[in-house]
Order: C-alpha cells, then structure tokens, then sequence
C-alpha cells in the first residue's frame, strides 16, 4: 500500500436496472499523472463522485491515502482535492470568501492558505470581487485553487482546460507539472487527448462502465510495428519494389505519399533498401502512434470506420 | 460542526434577501404606530407592544420567511452543487445536517430576539413604558408581564424550528426550490385553513408557533403535553431527512 495513494478494487454501481459501473479496479501511485478517459456516459464522472463519497457504490471498496472510504471517510478525504465538472461557487461571496467556507471546515488550515493559493490560481488581484462577475476560465482557475486549499496528496481534476484560453491551457498544464514535483497525484479527466498525452504518465479507459485497459502511456502507444510515410517522386515504383520486402507489413499509396507499416526497429534498414534500389526519396517521417488513435481504436471500436 | 454553522451564517449575512426580511420586520413593527397617528386611538404602552404583534411575527411572517430560508440551505444549496462540495471536505453528512439544524435554531432565536428588542423599542420610544401590563383583561406586575413576553418570544423557537424541520424533510426529497417553497406553503396555508374549520389544532405544528397561550397555561399549572408533541414531531422529521440525506447520491 505504503506507494499507492488511490486504490479502488472492484467497484459496482447502478442507477435503477442501469448498471453504470462494472466492478471497476484502478490504482494510483504518489507523484503520478494518472489520466483518466472515455466518451461520454461512459462512468467517468460517477467514479469520480463515488471515490469522493458523493455516490454509494453498491459493492467494491475505495482506500485513499491508505484508509477505507467507507469506513474513514474523514481521514480518507482530509488531503484530497477536486475540481468535479465545472466548478461550483457562491456567485454573491467573492471568491476569498468561496474558499473561505472550505477553509472553515478543515482543523489547522491557516486562512493565510487562502491568498496562497489565489496567488497560484493568479486570481490575487481579483480575490474580493464576486464571483459571479468572473469568467469560465477564472471560475476554472478558482476551482483549481480550492483544490489545492487542504495541501492535498491527490486533486481530481474533471475537464480541467474546459473553458481555459490557449494561455490558461499553457498555464495549467505548468501547473500540473509543478503539483507532480512537489509529489501531489492528480487524476484527471479530458476530452483533449493531446492535452492527456503531454501531462500524464498512466492513463485508463473506461467504456460502458467498465475499464477496457489501464497502463502507462508509453507501454500502451508502444506497438510491435513502426509507421513511416515516405515522400518520393517515384510514389508508384517505390510502391511496387516494397511489394515483397519481408520486413514491411503494409504499404498504401496515398496522393502525396507512401503510408509504410514495418517491423519495429526497420526504418534505417528500409531507407538502406530504397537507396541501393536508386529510388528518388525526398524525406521519411515517422508516424508516432498518439492517444487520439488508440483511444480511438478502442473506445469507438467497431463504430467508427 | 462550527466551522459548518460559520459558514451558513456567513452565507446569511451575505444574502440580500436576509436584509429585506429584516427591513420588513422594522415595517412590520412600526405598522402599529403609523395606524395609531391615523385613527388618532392608542392602548398600547411599551410593556404590552411586543405581544401585540406577537402572534403576526410567529404565526406568520417566521413561518414564511423559514420555508425560503429552508429551500435556499438544502434544496438550492444541493442544485447548485455547492452541497456537494461541503460533503467532499473531511465532515460527515451527519454533521453536514445536524449543522443546518443547529443554524436554524440559532436564526429563529436570533429572529425572535431581534423582534423582542424591536418591540419593547418601538413601543416605549412611542408609547412611554406605561404603568401596567394588561393582557387578555388581566394585569400582571411588570416583572411577570417581561417573563411572559420573553417566554412567549423564546418558546416560540421550538414550533418554530419543528416546522423547519418538516420543510427541510420536503426540501430533501423534493428536487427544485420554487416546489418546495410551493409546497411548503401550501402545507402551512392549508392546516392554518383547516385548524379553523376542524378542530384537530393539537395535532397541527402550526397551533403551536402562537406559544402565549400555552405559557399562559403553563402559568396556571397545566401540564407540558404541548411542548413535547412540538419536540416529537421535530425529532422525527429530523431522523427522517437523516435517513434520507445519508443515502442520497449526489449526483450535482
């Protein structure tokens, strides 16, 4: 356990006869990045609020920190932070005074945590206007910096760029990167899978409720073939010459280039093979497998072409 | 379990609708004065003046006031999702409840006290404190007139808060804010209505919110029954809204 600092193991909920959890197990280490995805309705947001004893779960177990949800609820929850989808506030208290009322319900958290925390949100010169004249992105902001109030291990961060402008994404990506090396976890949610692939370093799926692989990113995008794209003045002679070469799996023509799918580790060993066969070859790029696609693959398996 | 009844407080203090409610009880209170300059008539005097609108303030004004005050710290507070944020923070939902209990006691008396000062202020700035207190044809010693008017003002707490606890049972269960001032209301209209028509007032809350004839009572020896249905029926719908609220999912 010492490491982990979120366990959930086999966790069951329904809504009615609509089962939206199937007996989910996931585990998050201290320091980690844990990127947490799916389409929508796929569960995301109930587990989250079941981890945060907002939703009963019918069955399975959650430790925070090392203490039972269920049966420690005040300890488990006591340096947990979470922004859960957009972040609520009291529109007619400022929000020095929305951060206040979280303030008031922790023992020892001095109030001079709050401009802290307002100064890493960068919400300092507007810490006693209200917060209804605040923007989304500000309101993100806020809810970020009410997380971080209890000096939590673990923050839950539910579509944390949602609303954010390209500089807030910049910001809080920063953000996220400075929380890990101070060896706070995070668990986040997002639609923006580029965004997922920058800041995490162990993601999982979830689909219908259930989790359909969980792993470290670069073992999951790790695949046993390597994709380049050729560029080439001969496209159609290129094409037939790597017709029988034994290490190439596929080759697609495509108006601009050759689209090759090759044993991992054979790029130099096919640029050796076009250059003694004297064929024209501008430049070769390899094609990284990303998040998108393999998130693609297999959360929209079989319903997308 | 401070901390929740902190921060409910500095919720109130900073809600407009808190500081009409508070100009409309100085109307409330002056309503007599401005009548008396109009048709020229006064027998009131600052001993008997807080009494005299006793029964408005606690029979209806505190009623109405308290079913919003219930729907806006349960029913909007769970809409808004803000509920949720509290239940996240190291409290239980026990204590989440039970500290909304304890902030509206704490309001009513508030309220109630509020209206004692303003009555005896009103009343003697107007009228002179006067020689007696006369009540119901009967006169009392000063002392025993002020006991009986503070009793009267802070026994009234209790129905009072019994009642809130009924609304914040429907403000649990019923998921919109303007349904369940709706039908707090229309309860609260409803049994006043029908107390008149049918005598089945010992078993209404709202019987009892008017608590001057039961101290009255009380004074000449007569037992406690009142004050212990008023305790029951808060009690149980306290553990009510208890068993429900622990098991809600909250889904906003």
């Amino acid at each position: 356990m010492g490491n982990t600092v979120l366990e959930i193991s086999q966790v069951e909920k329904s809504f009615g006869k609509h089962k939206v959890l199937h007996n989910v197990s996931l585990k998050v280490v201290k320091g980690q990045v844990f990127g947490f995805l799916g389409p929508n309705g796929a569960g995301k947001t109930t587990l989250i609020r079941v981890i945060l004893g907002l939703i009963r779960p019918d069955k399975g177990t959650i430790h925070i920190d090392g203490f039972n949800l269920q049966t420690n609820f005040r300890q488990a929850i006591e340096h947990v932070g979470a922004v859960v989808e957009t972040p609520k506030f009291y529109p007619h208290l400022s929000a020095y005074q929305n951060l206040l009322l979280v303030r008031n319900l922790h023992r020892n958290l001095p109030k001079s945590r709050i401009p802290e925390v307002l100064e890493i949100a960068g919400l300092s010169a507007r810490a006693h206007d209200k917060v209804g004249t605040y923007s989304l992105g500000m309101k993100q902001r806020l809810g970020i910096a009410r997380a971080l109030l209890n000096y939590p291990k673990l923050v839950f961060l539910d579509e944390p760029m949602n609303g954010l402008d390209p500089q807030g994404i910049i910001e809080v990506r920063s953000l996220i990167h400075q929380l890990q090396h101070q060896g706070i976890s995070l668990f986040i949610t997002s639609h923006l899978l580029h965004e997922v692939e920058q800041v995490c370093d162990q993601i999982a799926i979830i689909k219908n409720g259930s989790i359909l692989t969980q792993g470290s990113l670069t073992e999951l995008l790790r695949s046993d073939l390597e994709v380049v794209e050729i560029y080439t003045k001969d496209l159609l002679e290129t094409h037939h010459a790597l017709a029988d070469v034994a290490f190439v799996h596929k080759c697609t023509i495509t108006p601009s280039f050759l689209l090759v799918e090759l044993d991992r580790g054979s790029t130099e060993q096919l640029i050796r093979f076009l250059v003694k066969r004297n064929l024209h070859l501008q430049y070769l790029i390899p094609r990284k497998h990303s998040l998108e696609e393999f998130f693609m693959e297999l959360a929209y398996e079989g319903s997308i072409s | 379990m401070i901390g929740l009844i902190k921060n409910e407080w500095l919720k109130l203090f900073n809600n407009k609708k808190f500081y009409w409610f508070l100009l409309l009880l100085l109307i409330i209170y002056l309503f007599p004065v401005f009548m008396t300059f109009v048709v020229r008539m006064s027998t009131f005097n600052g001993q008997v003046y807080p009494l005299t609108l006793f029964g408005v303030i606690t029979s209806l004004v505190m009623p109405l006031f308290l079913i919003v005050l219930v729907a806006e710290i349960v029913t909007e507070d769970y809409l808004s999702g803000n509920l949720s944020l509290t239940i996240i923070q190291p409290v239980t939902r026990v204590q989440v409840l039970t500290a909304k209990v304890f902030f509206l006691f704490q309001v009513i008396l508030f309220l109630l006290l509020l209206c004692l000062l303003l009555g005896y202020g009103v009343g003697t700035f107007i009228y002179g404190w006067g020689s007696e207190f006369m009540l119901r044809g009967k006169t009392y010693s000063q002392l025993t007139g002020i006991q009986l008017t503070v009793m009267s003002y802070v026994s009234a707490s209790l129905p009072l808060l019994a009642f809130s606890l009924l609304n914040m049972f429907i403000a649990i269960i019923v998921p919109s804010a303007a349904a369940v001032v709706g039908i707090s209301a229309g309860i609260f209209f409803f049994s006043t209505i029908i107390s008149l028509l049918v005598d089945i007032g010992p078993i209404l809350i709202n019987t009892y919110f008017n608590t001057l004839p039961f101290i009255l009572d009380y004074y000449s020896g007569q037992s406690l029954a009142p004050g212990l249905f008023v305790i029951s029926f808060g009690l149980i719908f306290y553990l009510l809204t208890l068993f429900i609220f622990i098991r809600k999912d909250m889904v906003l």
